[in-house]
């Protein structure tokens, strides 16, 4: 490494609230974050896809039943980008100030919420 | 690798360094999937409601699925230049890893595509 290597250009990555804090943590780290934020986008797709095609498709589903389903999935499907980019913010930042992970907040209302979709819409079958 | 020992991400991992950039590439990839996907399925059942429109919309969402792969594609080049030791383009250490820009726009993207999906739900009639 030469002594009079030039000098590293001022870091303007996005955020500047993750990455003006802390130091480069471990790549791999950074990785798996973004691999999680990606994971969320996924589910937010599915939700959106299954709230959407619950409602356009023809089912043999009491109606009002199932268009609460339907609200309820297509509502988790927004909040979840919410939770993929703020997951991704926090938890940048903590692998930065090598501090204890977030816990993500959105897992335990999408588990209830899906749980509460899926009994919305046996019951509206069964009653139909 | 030791049997049942689990994979660390420390330099002596015996997960190879340059799987790590290919991963997130491939969740990239299956992420656009998940959006091309998405919009084949949204168009097909909205189809006999909303007519054959539908399907320019499900072609802008071939459109952005195709953005998601190559914006995926560009950082794990970025990503391997910065994490992969053995990587032969490997610049200085402590080369700069991608910023969160086209992550943001990814989220904003799907939240609005979350409020349309809500319009449409909420507007479909229901039997």
């Amino acid at each position: 490494m030469s002594a009079d290597r030039t000098p590293t250009p001022p870091d303007r990555r996005f955020p500047r609230a993750v990455f003006a804090r802390g130091s480069e943590p471990d790549g791999r780290f950074s990785l798996a974050n973004e691999r999680t934020f990606l994971a969320w986008v996924r589910t937010a797709l599915a939700l959106l896809a299954g709230g959407v095609a619950l409602e356009a498709l023809d089912l043999p589903v009491e109606p009002h039943l199932r268009l609460a389903a339907a609200v309820l999935l297509v509502v988790l499907g927004i909040v979840a980008p919410v939770q993929a980019w703020s997951g991704w913010t926090r938890t940048e930042r903590a692998l930065r100030e090598r501090r204890p992970l977030p816990a993500p907040v959105l897992s335990g209302p999408l588990a209830v919420g899906v749980a509460v979709a899926g009994l919305l819409v046996l019951i509206g079958l069964l009653v139909r | 690798m030791t049997p049942g020992a689990p994979p660390t991400a420390g330099s002596d991992s015996p997960v190879p360094p340059g799987a790590q950039p290919e991963r997130t590439a491939l969740a990239w990839r299956r992420t656009a999937l998940a959006v091309a996907a998405g919009s084949l399925v949204a168009a097909r059942v909205l189809e006999p409601w909303a007519g054959p429109p539908v399907w320019l919309l499900a072609l802008a969402g071939l459109a952005a699925a195709v953005g998601v792969a190559w914006s995926g594609a560009r950082r794990a080049r970025v990503w391997a230049l910065a994490v992969d030791d053995t990587h032969p383009d490997r610049g200085e250490p402590g080369a700069p890893t991608p910023g969160g820009a086209p992550l943001a726009v990814t989220a904003a993207v799907v939240g609005v595509l979350g409020a349309a999906a809500l319009v449409v739900v909420l507007a479909h009639p229901s039997r």
